[in-house]
């Protein structure tokens, strides 16, 4: 990666890289397979430290991992969600975020449960919450010569969670809108929330806005409209095709 | 017959908030005379040395399932064992000259050249056949790959016997035959008047959708197709059809769309072009027609593209009785309904 630098991409599933070759929107003189790595595609799990998936992990791997369904039933949720299964026993998740699209729906889930990246090059390693590592379209805070290597998502800080994923068209669509939510509530009174949007601005975001106006507040409903407004404000969904053509008129301008 | 499968009056006694019904009937064609004045199709079968018939035809197979249907009609018409009848691919060095499946055409059309074939060989065969069993042709009957004379099934003879009798012998020849077919149907003149087609499938389909007023996200809960194909000859064939012409029909209605921006298709993929998955697919109910129709091979008639004609409508009607808008440029996307549902907000 080194030597190559910006002639170099990174394969791992190929479920995006290939399509963006296809369609003349990358055209790299090289593509380095990370296939051959040993462990890259771990999923472990313990009750203090919580859950680690190596970026080589496929989407398929994370659905129906035990742990995961056990103690993250968003992440299971989200990941089954994907897509279709055969284009998430090919994905791998490292390959989904660092592509930065924001129409993809792990990213969201994973930013409501607060996980963080680790960054690895040749100079060392360096940890980034995943809500930090998204820029813009297709851009993240990965540096040149710099790998996505793991996800680490810490124990569930609020065991309610929800997730929504509206799709106009067909169900393996990508989301028009994306809604992944965790949420801490005691008596009827949320005390800690946290929500992860996709596929409604140019990056997957965590919406900001919601411990001020919800943590303390009381409320049988938690999800209650004018409180997913105040949420939603900053968020502007489009169609899906309008977002593919500024996506695409982003890409064919570099 | 869609009104009962769908249970229209109970589902419409019990109308429940933002459900609809819609109900939409159709007519195609068998086959459509516009390439010339000709809209036929021809076949040749030979009868091999084990008693195997090999159809040699130019249509294509594109997974409709009308080669296992040229075969059923070929076994039927010859009175041998379908699993003795082979088809070869299209391939224009070695079969007949044929246009190809298009119109609906290729059952009724090619199941037509098909039958005339087999009955060709068949005439070859009972010739044969009639000198072994010291019978007149004409009295001989052929069934499950035996040859007997009509009502005397005890002595039989098999087709192998009879097709190596005809070749191994001074003067010996293979048995092989052709037929073909065209319509008696004419070329439409400039205005498009004319009977263009030799035979006319009819098709009724009802739905039951429900729309959310907040998203205008349309579910459909359940759909009914009856389809008038005539005699159905391959059913498990006849079945896809259905369903893939209903899915296709599904997204037609809803999903599928090109965009064009700037005079560039942004959509030229499956991930933003969307056809309908498995999925998508509504729970569905088919039913075949009791009909037959008189011109076509063992009175089949077209299915194919039957069952996508009328889903859009089927679909937008459904939509109009369930939140009362009526949406006039396909796909019918969430968006267009919620437009639509606010523009009528705003005019009441």
């Amino acid at each position: 990666m080194e030597r190559h630098g910006e002639d170099a991409r990174v394969i791992a599933g190929g479920t995006s890289l290939i399509i963006m070759m296809r369609q003349r929107l990358l055209m790299p003189k090289v593509v380095i397979s990370l296939a051959r790595i040993p462990k890259l595609d771990r999923i472990t799990y313990n009750s203090n430290d919580g859950l680690r998936i190596g970026a080589g992990a496929r989407h398929r791997d994370i659905e129906l991992s035990a742990a995961v369904q056990k103690h993250y039933p968003l992440l299971h949720e989200t990941f089954r969600k994907v897509a279709q299964p055969r284009i998430r026993n090919m994905g791998t998740v490292g390959g989904n975020l660092a592509g930065g699209d924001p129409l993809t729906d792990p990213g969201a889930s994973l930013i409501a449960l607060d996980a963080e990246v680790t960054l690895s090059s040749s100079k060392g390693q360096r940890r980034l919450r995943l809500d930090e590592f998204f820029i813009d379209y297709y851009q993240t805070a990965l540096e040149p010569g710099e790998l996505l290597t793991e996800i680490h998502v810490p124990p569930p800080q609020r065991p309610g969670w929800s997730h929504i994923k509206f799709t106009p068209r067909s169900i393996e669509d990508f989301a028009t809108v994306g809604v992944a939510i965790t949420l801490q509530a005691k008596n009827g009174t949320c005390e800690d929330v946290r929500l992860g949007l996709n596929s409604v601005a140019s990056t997957i975001l965590r919406a900001k806005k919601p411990k001020k106006s919800c943590a303390g507040n009381r409320s049988t409903m938690p999800l209650s409209e004018k409180w997913a407004r105040l949420r939603l404000r900053s968020a502007i969904p489009r169609t899906t095709t309008a977002a593919r053509r500024s996506t695409n008129a982003r890409w064919s301008k570099s | 017959m869609v009104d009962k499968m769908i249970d229209w009056k109970a589902k419409r006694a019990s109308k429940q908030p933002n459900t609809g019904l819609g109900l939409a009937c159709t007519v195609h064609v068998s086959g459509k005379r516009h390439f010339g004045d000709y809209d036929g199709s021809s076949a040749t079968i030979k009868i091999n040395e084990d008693g195997k018939a090999l159809i040699l035809s130019g249509e294509g197979e594109c997974g409709q399932g009308v080669h296992t249907a040229m075969c059923q009609i070929a076994a039927e018409e010859l009175g041998v064992r379908v699993e003795d009848v082979e088809i070869s691919r299209a391939d224009t060095d070695l079969t007949t000259f044929c246009l190809g499946a298009f119109a609906s055409r290729l059952t009724y059309v090619s199941g037509n050249a098909v039958k005339n074939a087999a009955f060709n060989v068949k005439q070859q065969l009972f010739e044969q056949a009639g000198e072994m069993l010291e019978a007149n042709p004409q009295d001989l009957m052929s069934r499950g790959g035996k040859i007997f004379v009509k009502g005397a099934e005890g002595k039989s003879i098999t087709v192998a016997d009879v097709a190596r009798a005809r070749l191994f012998r001074h003067n010996g020849a293979p048995i092989v035959g052709s037929g073909s077919f065209d319509a008696d149907s004419v070329l439409p003149d400039s205005t498009r008047f004319g009977n263009e087609s030799g035979a006319y499938n009819y098709g009724a389909q009802a739905a039951h959708v429900h729309v959310d007023p907040e998203t205008g996200q349309v579910k459909i809960l359940s759909f009914v197709v009856a389809s008038d194909c005539g005699t159905v000859i391959y059913p498990i064939g006849a079945e896809g059809q259905v369903e893939g012409g209903l899915a296709q029909g599904i997204g037609y209605a809803l999903t599928e769309g090109l965009q064009i921006d700037e005079g560039r298709p942004i959509n030229p993929n499956f991930s933003d072009y969307r056809i309908p998955s498995m999925r998508d697919m509504p729970p569905l109910q088919h039913a075949f027609a009791d009909s037959y129709e008189p011109t076509g091979p063992f009175g089949a008639k077209g299915l194919g593209e039957l069952n996508m004609d009328p889903t859009a409508a089927v679909i937008n009607n459904a939509i109009f009785d369930a939140v009362g808008v009526r949406i006039k440029t396909l796909p019918i996307t969430p968006e267009k309904i919620l437009r639509a549902l606010r523009e009528r907000t705003r005019h009441d």
